[in-house]
């Protein structure tokens, strides 16, 4: 699989640019900042092996979200007092607009931080890189198993469904869906249950309770830089969040 | 004089709250280099024994234990699995579940355990690939383990205990989801890791299977070991074995016929079967009768019916079928054919993107699936997904009750459904009470008591010992009686030259076949061998170079039900 710069980044490398970039755009409070860290977040994607992707999910997520925000603050921004446009006799406001640009600002470098770590990182590679710093196998288990579970339930949700429309089960009214609760949920929870006992022995039989230093068959390369790179950014963070307390940064 | 790997003295075992034991007074000893069979009824104990031979005793089940037990020179009951994994591994009989959740592709989940077990990279590559290319699931080493189908996952979880490579692999019903040509397939594997010094030891019930690769077999009855011999010696006397082999069953009806040479035993593989057949004799013609009267109208119109699902995969292509009153279809196909698929289109769960299907002549593209259950319904392979009721009596008034019936009609019909599948002893058990085999029946009552003018069945004999068999075939021809017509989707051959007229089989979203069992052409019987396989009478006529239609072959080739 083609892999970019940021792809090949220690997964906790890229989980600390996009934790800093949240923590010193809500941190600082400061618009500037926000801007110079929205064109920081939203040049990342050029470094990803597919950007073309993460820039249609960033278009697809935040363009719904801004117009939601400049309607609603257009509206309803309690500042409001210098209308800009007038629409079929709905005023829209300076105030409004600016605030919520910069709350727009600041969920797209919150977000577009976050989509370029979990759409280059897979779970594995994330848990991993959490175990080797230390972290329990029953949380990387209860991590992965979650992630797992989702589609596995979907699809036994979905087989459920079929299984009782061939008995008759029809699902219309408000009646006939309150009426369909226990046919459909009864097998899921039942099956869920018997199978935490089945999977329990699964992975016994799969040495997961072994207590020697599992085999990872990925290797994922951390390097001095990157090290000094995530220390580096946490520290910005701070000082950064710092600053804004002791009153010496502006708005 | 060897060293057995496996011993067993005097071993009993009780569930808690059980009255009775699982496992009573047990003894024998098993050689290294051996495949051992565990056969006998449900519920006889064969399970209970693997689970024991394991180590899962009292770990995940709790009991009382009496006896010992060694097993590559450890005690199971005082060790936990871990301890004993370098040692002995099984792999349990519900495939989907013993699937860690944890490993994102089927090459990771093979290769699981050795990863904890701390194994060197390059060995685990090594032994991943082999036991992948035994199980034959390489071309799916990057799919997720949820994506694969239960033919598919059984041979990943197989691939995983093969891949630990321990002195002592335990199986607990190996074969029930897969396909003819790998049940055979692990036959070969099991036999030559056996060749080369590991101990098998199989729980199963497809005794034509245990009589071609087994070396010994250990027959259980309520919990006692009743024989312990070579195949043969408990296979071919009906008084010992707790079920007949399909090669059994048709040398005796040949013996019957006066077409079995005399100088050869019993056959219990089916290479013995087609050695023993007397293709000299002479034979009176023999005309195979159907299941029911010839159908005086259509159910089901299939009509030009292709699908793609939403991935862009496409399934079904211009499929035409036509299911007549009182039919009974084998319908056939390796795994990923479509027949799932086709099956789906029955009563409505899947809506054809082009072509139609119709139910009693009306296009039912916009009408509900469960509006169509008094039509056709469909008992599904895994019952846990369709059993919710407190009782197996109200699970199966469910479906009467959905069709808005009168009270005395839904208890009429819940009481026959009940009675055809030998379940009105225990209609106010709760369904998870009773053994996971009589679970199947229950589904079965269940779909029966819509009384749908077409029931489908999704590998109905999967885990089923002879007897629940027998109750299956006893509700099936009810339905026949009542011309409904029956369709089954199995890889159990037999069972469905046995019990259906007619063969469709699907290759690659078409229908390859659409025919009588006893009128299949040569190039008809190559084409299904090749695809999945052939019930025991067709493959001896094949392997014996018999015309189809010869009277020999006709033969050869009648319903089980009616030898």
């Amino acid at each position: 699989m083609a892999s970019g710069w940021f792809d090949r980044l220690h997964p906790l490398t890229k989980f600390t640019w996009a934790l800093s970039l949240a923590l010193i755009t809500y941190g600082a409070a400061n618009t500037p900042i926000t801007l110079v860290l929205l064109v920081l977040a939203l040049l990342t994607p050029i470094t990803v092996a597919q950007p073309r992707a993460l820039y249609g999910a960033l278009w697809a997520i935040f363009l719904p979200i801004g117009i939601s925000l400049f309607i609603i603050q257009g509206l309803l921004f309690p500042g409001n007092a210098s209308g800009s446009l007038t629409f079929y006799g709905v005023t829209i406001y300076t105030e409004a607009l600016s605030n919520a640009g910069v709350l727009l600002a600041r969920i797209m470098t919150l977000g577009s931080g976050l989509l370029c770590v979990i759409l280059t990182t897979t779970p594995a590679r994330l848990t991993q890189a959490l175990a080797e710093r230390g972290m329990p196998r029953s949380i990387e288990y209860i991590l992965l198993m979650a992630l797992q579970i989702i589609p596995d339930m979907r699809a036994r949700a979905a087989a459920i469904l079929e299984a009782q429309q061939s008995r008759g089960l029809v699902i219309k009214s408000i009646v006939s869906r309150v009426q369909a609760l226990l046919p459909l949920i009864g097998p899921l929870v039942v099956g869920a249950l018997v199978d935490i006992e089945e999977r329990a022995m699964a992975l016994e039989l799969r040495a997961f309770a072994a207590t020697s230093l599992p085999t990872r068959m990925a290797v994922i390369v951390d390097s001095r830089a990157q090290r000094i790179a995530r220390t580096a950014l946490l520290l910005c963070a701070v000082l950064i969040i710092g600053l804004r307390i002791a009153g010496r940064l502006p708005s | 004089m060897t060293t057995p790997i496996i011993s067993v003295d005097q071993l009993s075992f009780n569930y808690r709250r059980q009255a009775k034991p699982a496992i009573a007074n047990v003894s024998f000893t098993l050689n290294p280099g051996s495949v051992t069979a565990i056969i006998g009824k449900a519920e006889a104990g064969k399970s209970t024994l693997c689970a024991l031979l394991a180590g899962f005793m009292p770990q995940f089940f709790r009991g009382k234990t009496n006896g010992s037990l060694q097993v590559a020179g450890r005690d199971p009951l005082n060790s936990s699995i871990i301890e004993m994994l370098p040692h002995v591994t099984m792999v349990t009989s519900q495939a989907s579940t013993q699937i860690s959740g944890v490993c994102f592709s089927v090459a990771e989940e093979v290769g699981f355990a050795l990863q904890n077990l701390s194994f060197p990279i390059a060995e685990i590559t090594q032994r991943v690939q082999r036991a992948m290319e035994l199980m034959e699931i390489t071309h799916l080493a990057e799919r997720s383990p949820f994506q694969l189908s239960g033919g598919q996952q059984q041979r990943l979880v197989i691939a995983a205990a093969l891949a630990l490579s321990p002195p002592v692999l335990i199986l607990d019903e190996p074969t029930a989801q897969l396909d003819p040509p790998a049940v055979a397939a692990l036959g070969v594997t099991l036999r030559n890791l056996a060749h080369d010094g590991q101990t098998i030891v199989v729980a199963e019930h497809h005794l034509d299977w245990v009589g071609a690769y087994a070396d010994r077999i250990l027959l259980l009855r309520d919990g006692q070991l009743i024989a312990d011999d070579a195949p043969r010696a408990i296979l071919a006397d009906e008084s010992r074995a707790d079920g007949r082999p399909y090669c059994v069953r048709i040398s005796h009806y040949a013996q019957r016929h006066g077409v079995w040479l005399a100088e050869h035993p019993t056959a219990i593989t089916p290479a013995e079967l087609s050695a023993g057949i007397d293709t000299t004799a002479a034979v009176a013609e023999v005309t195979r009768p159907l299941s029911t009267a010839p159908a005086t109208s259509t159910i089901l119109d299939i009509e030009n019916v292709s699908f793609t699902y939403p991935n862009g995969v496409a399934v079904l292509h211009g499929v035409n079928l036509h299911i007549a009153q009182g039919a009974r279809i084998a319908l056939l196909g390796r795994n990923g054919a479509g027949k799932s698929t086709l099956l789906r289109h029955f009563n409505g769960l899947l809506r054809p993107q082009q072509g139609r299907v119709k139910l009693h002549g009306r296009d039912i593209k916009t009408i509900a699936p469960g509006a169509l259950a008094a039509q056709a319904s469909i008992v599904f392979q895994d019952v846990r997904n369709q059993l919710f009721a407190a009782t197996i009596r109200a699970e199966v008034a469910f479906g009467p009750s959905m069709l808005k019936l009168s009270a005395t009609e839904v208890t009429r019909r819940v009481d026959t459904a009940l009675a055809i599948c030998g379940l009105t002893a225990l209609a106010d058990t709760h369904p998870y009470d009773v053994p996971v085999a009589q679970r199947r029946l229950v589904a079965t009552a269940a779909i029966m008591a819509l009384e749908s003018d077409l029931i489908a069945l999704d590998e109905p004999t999967a885990g089923l010992d002879e007897a629940n068999i027998t109750q299956l075939v006893v509700a099936m021809n009810h339905a026949s009686e009542h011309e409904r017509a029956v369709v089954l989707v199995s890889h159990d051959l037999d069972f469905c030259a046995a019990h259906t007229d007619r063969v469709v089989l699907i290759q690659a979203g078409v229908v390859a076949i659409d025919a009588r069992w006893d009128e299949l052409t040569s190039t008809q019987l190559s084409l299904l061998q090749h695809e999945v396989g052939l019930p025991l009478g067709q493959a001896t006529c094949v392997d014996r170079a018999l015309a189809p239609q010869s009277a020999l072959a006709r033969l050869l080739c009648q319903p089980l039900a009616l030898r």
